[in-house]
């Protein structure tokens, strides 16, 4: 039964192992040269001249231009996981039905469930094998971002770890579910890769809800940038800025954004030290803070996104088997 | 009669459409049964229904005396079946198909396989997309034998096939059947070759059998007999299944012996198995159409 599986899907594995160890050689290749450019050019240790700090600008411009076309590289990470759930997942299933093979499958001793699980399994083994190898390498992006390779885990959130082996198996098996259920291709690739997407965006904006946030008070607008003014420690998640009452207890969005119309509408924009909109929502019980993740809560974020994908996954997987047993065929 | 498949008021229903109406049918153990019917008569439903890729709406059906819905795994090691257009995976070898049907089934007989396709002078290492029509049936057929099934299940095997693609399979069944003794099933349209190689005919109308017999009997009981134009039915002259009028004749499919009179200019003969099996599938569907 494996030995079918890996028969019938000898060139998709042999293609997605392929495409996983280039990408990751290609991945590590980039970074390494990004950074090591940027040390050449001396761009983190330029010294900037008198009032102005044009030649280090020129020198970050410099580094960019010559590197900028790598960072695309990265970016293939966030579309291989639905191209996976479309070209691998969608027609998993959906194939076997148009072609009337599963007629014959479904009719050899070993039976139907006990196929679709084997031919499920050996996919997702493989596909988490490809996504293993790539995973450890889409933090590198992180070096085009910010410029060191330290900061700030959470802007590659998406594209390493645990949550992009997750991404990977959760479409291969929401484009086999829908492929199995629609018993059409191309239905399996299309409405496949927008369930993929949909599932993605959603987590996405719930993400930041994973844990309580901290804060820190709100600086004002003009002592930007937020982390060297505000105390956030390096290489936060920065999300938003939150109201809460003079007690510390949080209060609804909708307070902050109705007084803020309100003072700007009085003050006509004029604000001084001693009467500005920190001010003015004081006087009205309000005070703002700067919510954020800590850099360390990275890896416990990835390992939540990762549950929460691959639990979809496997109900998904168990909706396929059950669409399976009980269907005619 | 021991009976291998048999079904008690199955019913199978798609959408509003009944493709088998309260359907009571045995099919004899040992012996290779036609199953003849126009198309849309139910022949794949009842096959489907048999190996569980369906399962029914109403009634049951128990093949092996095993229930096809809850107990298919009892039931498909001991069965061969092949699909209408033989679906076999195309990006395989023939090799290979064997070796799949190897790894699928504990009960597999290799050396058999094997043998029956380099019968056929097929090379194995040949994929099965480039394969003609009637060595993808040999491969279908050594695929569903190679189980070394008690029971052989055919949906319409030789459709598609020339004239001598279509005999040869026939025949290496039949030579199969003669070894092995195993139960034949097969779905057909062509009533020649139900004619060439059934020994039990059950003739399916609108989802339900409305013949059901061995071969030889129904050929026995049946007669024709060509008269001059009449619109009047004796009921001495037998049962009358089917009468069609010709200009100045009338055609009539008797089952029994025949009128008893003759003086009239009848003529009276046997009726051969096209006769009885178009008789019986022809008014049904001019009352159906």
């Amino acid at each position: 039964m494996i030995w079918l599986m890996l028969r019938q899907y000898r060139v998709q594995i042999v293609a997605l192992l392929a495409i996983a160890v280039l990408l990751a050689i290609g991945l590590t290749f980039a970074a390494d040269y990004a950074a090591r450019l940027r040390v050449e050019l001396g761009v983190d240790t330029c010294a900037p001249l008198p009032n102005t700090n044009a030649n280090c600008v020129q020198l970050d411009n410099e580094w960019r231009r010559r590197t900028g076309s790598l960072n695309y590289l990265f970016y293939s990470l966030y579309v291989l996981p639905g191209l996976v759930a479309s070209y691998v997942g969608g027609p998993l299933f959906a194939l076997e039905f148009e072609r009337g093979t599963h007629r014959l499958a479904w009719t050899q001793s070993i039976g139907r469930v006990r196929w679709a699980a084997v031919k499920l399994g050996v996919v997702l083994l493989v596909a988490l094998a490809a996504a293993s190898i790539v995973a450890p390498f889409g933090g590198g992006q992180r070096v085009f971002l910010g410029g060191q390779s330290s900061t700030r885990p959470f802007e590659t959130f998406e594209i390493e770890g645990l949550a992009l082996v997750s991404y990977f198996i959760f479409g291969l098996a929401a484009g086999a579910f829908v492929g199995a259920w629609s018993r059409r291709i191309i239905i399996g690739m299309f409405v496949g890769l927008l369930v993929f997407g949909a599932v993605r965006v959603g987590v996405h904006n719930l993400r930041p809800l994973y844990q309580e946030p901290a804060t820190v008070p709100f600086p004002g607008y003009r002592s930007l940038p937020f982390e060297q003014s505000t105390g956030i420690p390096p290489g936060a998640w920065v999300l938003e800025v939150k109201p809460f009452d003079l007690e510390g207890r949080p209060l609804p969005q909708e307070r902050l954004n109705s007084l803020l119309q309100e003072y700007f509408r009085t003050s006509g924009g004029v604000s001084t030290p001693t009467s500005n909109d920190t001010t003015f929502l004081r006087e009205h019980g309000v005070i703002r803070r700067m919510a954020y993740q800590p850099a360390d809560r990275f890896w416990t974020f990835q390992a939540i996104e990762a549950a929460i994908f691959t639990g979809l996954a496997a109900l998904f997987v168990l909706l396929t088997l059950w669409r399976v047993r009980t269907r005619d065929a | 009669m021991d009976a291998v498949v048999e079904t008690i008021g199955l019913t199978k229903r798609y959408g509003s459409v009944k493709a088998l109406d309260n359907c009571d049918v045995a099919l004899p153990l040992g012996k290779v049964t036609g199953l003849v019917g126009a198309n849309g008569a139910g022949k794949t439903t009842l096959i489907h229904l048999a190996v569980g890729l369906l399962r029914p709406t109403a009634g049951a059906m128990r093949v092996f005396g095993h229930d096809s819905t809850s107990e298919t795994g009892k039931i498909l090691p001991r069965v061969g079946f092949v699909a209408q257009d033989r679906p076999l995976y195309k990006e395989l070898t023939v090799a290979e198909t064997l070796e799949l049907g190897r790894r699928l089934n504990e009960r597999w007989d290799a050396a058999y396989a094997l043998a029956r396709v380099q019968r056929f002078g097929l090379p194995l290492s040949r994929k099965i997309g480039t394969l003609s029509t009637g060595q993808r049936a040999h491969v279908a057929t050594s695929l569903a034998l190679g189980k070394r099934p008690d029971l052989l299940l055919l949906d319409e095997p030789v459709a598609n096939l020339d004239p001598i693609a279509r005999l040869t399979l026939l025949e290496e069944l039949m030579s199969v059947v003669a070894e092995d003794g195993l139960t034949v099933v097969f779905s057909a349209n062509a009533l020649a070759d139900v004619e060439r190689v059934c020994e039990h005919i059950v003739i399916l109308v609108n989802g339900r059998p409305r013949l059901a017999g061995d071969t030889e009997d129904l050929i026995e009981s049946h007669v024709v007999a060509i008269g001059p134009r009449t619109e009047s039915v004796s009921s001495a002259d037998g049962e009358l299944i089917e009468s069609r009028h010709a200009e100045r004749q009338t055609i009539r499919l008797l089952r029994g012996r025949g009128p008893s009179r003759v003086d009239d200019g009848t003529i009276v003969r046997p009726a051969t198995l096209e006769e009885i099996v178009l008789g019986y599938m022809r008014p049904a569907m001019e009352v159906a159409a």
